[in-house]
């Protein structure tokens, strides 16, 4: 009886995939921990998208664009684990918003992408994810979601606002 | 990239792309004459560098890809028809067997995502795959394992003989198990070639959802046998932790 080699699609050239994941494996990484909050469930993560980079890799016209994919596909495939896992829910929490001008930088990771989740507008969230998670100016952030410097700063006003709201129906 | 020193927010983007060497010469020049004249960014370049590094020598490439298939001349399987005969093959082993062993039931699956079996194909020593209906096989030969889960899973596969003696085939012996890919038959990474022990050995395969340690499942298995005290008797129980897939074989001496 012959054998056949494997011939499926989702079949890796080693030496390609190896190439592939010692320039990018570490930026996916670091973007699903960003997210995640957990080394073991950001390097399953990262598994998942370097595999839809492998399968997607000739679909690139230059190098250029890999990267701002990545952000973008990293950040959407982190957040679809957590809506899921229903790990995270809106939670209120005063302290961390009193004091808006201290936003960026009093807050953690997960607190603010716990806050992001209670903004339905895909927009608004991801200009407050790549400012404040990611840390992106507007230009970096217009490369990878094609929102405008203009309509960033709208929807990052947004959130401001939509936090002010909250604060304001607790009373605080 | 903002070749203002004073006046520029580090453009993360940039410096990304030249770690990862994604970017056009004259952009680098750019980018290097910048980096010479601002620490701001040269900081944050450092620090990239550094993620990189770190990355690379936790997780290198070798045990990301213990978890997915990929392009080998060493990995083999039988051609489409011959799957539905090594399959029958393969469940005529697990549940005609005469070792007590818990087969996959479809109705009963728990500490697993979906479904998970393993089964094996097998390469004589003429280097032909053949369809093997007994369990027996042959010292030199190479087996193949195939996996099916139809869901992310995670593996580990070990053996044991005789003698209590476990050798760990997946993934190695103190990492922990690793995430499997979905899909029907895909081969592990390695093919296993049959030592020179003539005897009775059982495959036994490990699935859960959750992260299973290598040395905690080797020793359970070290328990059982301890308990047991021979393969026949050798109970290897799914409970909430994890589904078990095992195969039994018999090696004998090469055919003369």
């Amino acid at each position: 009886m012959p054998g056949v080699f494997i011939n499926r699609e989702a079949s890796m050239d080693p030496l390609k995939a190896k190439s592939l994941y010692e320039k990018y494996g570490f930026l996916i990484y670091g973007r699903c921990l960003r997210i995640l909050c957990s080394e073991e469930d950001a390097k399953d993560a990262m598994q998942d998208i370097f595999l839809k980079l492998y399968n997607n890799r000739e679909k690139f016209r230059n190098n250029e664009h890999i990267i701002p994919w990545i952000y973008k596909v990293s950040k959407n495939h982190c957040f679809n684990i957590i809506r899921q896992r229903r790990k995270f829910v809106l939670a209120i929490e005063p302290d961390t918003i009193a004091d808006e001008h201290a936003l960026e930088h009093s807050i953690s990771n997960r607190n603010l992408i716990r806050k992001i989740f209670g903004v339905h507008n895909k927009k608004i969230q991801d200009a407050v994810y790549y400012t404040y998670v990611e840390e992106l100016n507007q230009n970096e952030i217009q490369r990878i979601t094609a929102q405008s410097p203009a309509t960033i700063r709208r929807n990052l006003n947004r959130f401001k606002n939509s936090m002010k709201n909250i604060k304001k129906r607790l009373g605080i | 990239m903002n070749t203002d020193t004073k006046n520029h927010s580090v453009d993360k983007l940039a410096i990304a792309a030249y770690i990862c060497g994604d970017i056009a010469e004259d952009e680098k020049y750019r980018l290097e004459q910048h980096l010479h004249g601002c620490s701001e960014c040269k900081a944050y370049c450092e620090q990239v560098r550094a993620e990189k590094a770190t990355f690379l020598a936790r997780y290198p490439f070798e045990s990301f890809q213990a978890c997915v298939p990929q392009n080998s001349k060493n990995i083999i399987v039988f051609p489409i028809m011959y799957r539905f005969l090594a399959l029958a093959a393969t469940l005529v082993l697990v549940v005609g067997g005469p070792l007590l062993y818990t087969a996959l039931k479809q109705e009963s699956y728990h500490g697993i995502k979906g479904g998970a079996g393993i089964k094996i194909a097998v390469q004589n020593l003429a280097g032909d795959i053949e369809k093997r209906i007994d369990n027996t096989y042959y010292p030199g030969e190479s087996i193949q394992f195939l996996y099916s889960c139809s869901d992310k899973n995670y593996l580990i596969l070990l053996g044991i003989d005789e003698n209590g003696k476990v050798s760990i085939y997946f993934p190695d012996a103190h990492d922990s198990s690793i995430a499997l890919q979905k899909g029907a038959d895909i081969p592990l990474p390695q093919s296993i070639r049959l030592d020179e022990y003539i005897g009775k050995e059982l495959f036994i395969a490990f699935f859960s959802d959750k992260r299973l340690h290598v040395p905690d499942i080797r020793d359970q298995v070290l328990t059982a046998f301890n308990d047991a005290r021979s393969l026949e008797k050798l109970s290897v129980k799914k409970n909430d932790a994890f589904e078990v897939s095992a195969i039994p074989i018999i090696k004998i001496k090469p055919r003369q």
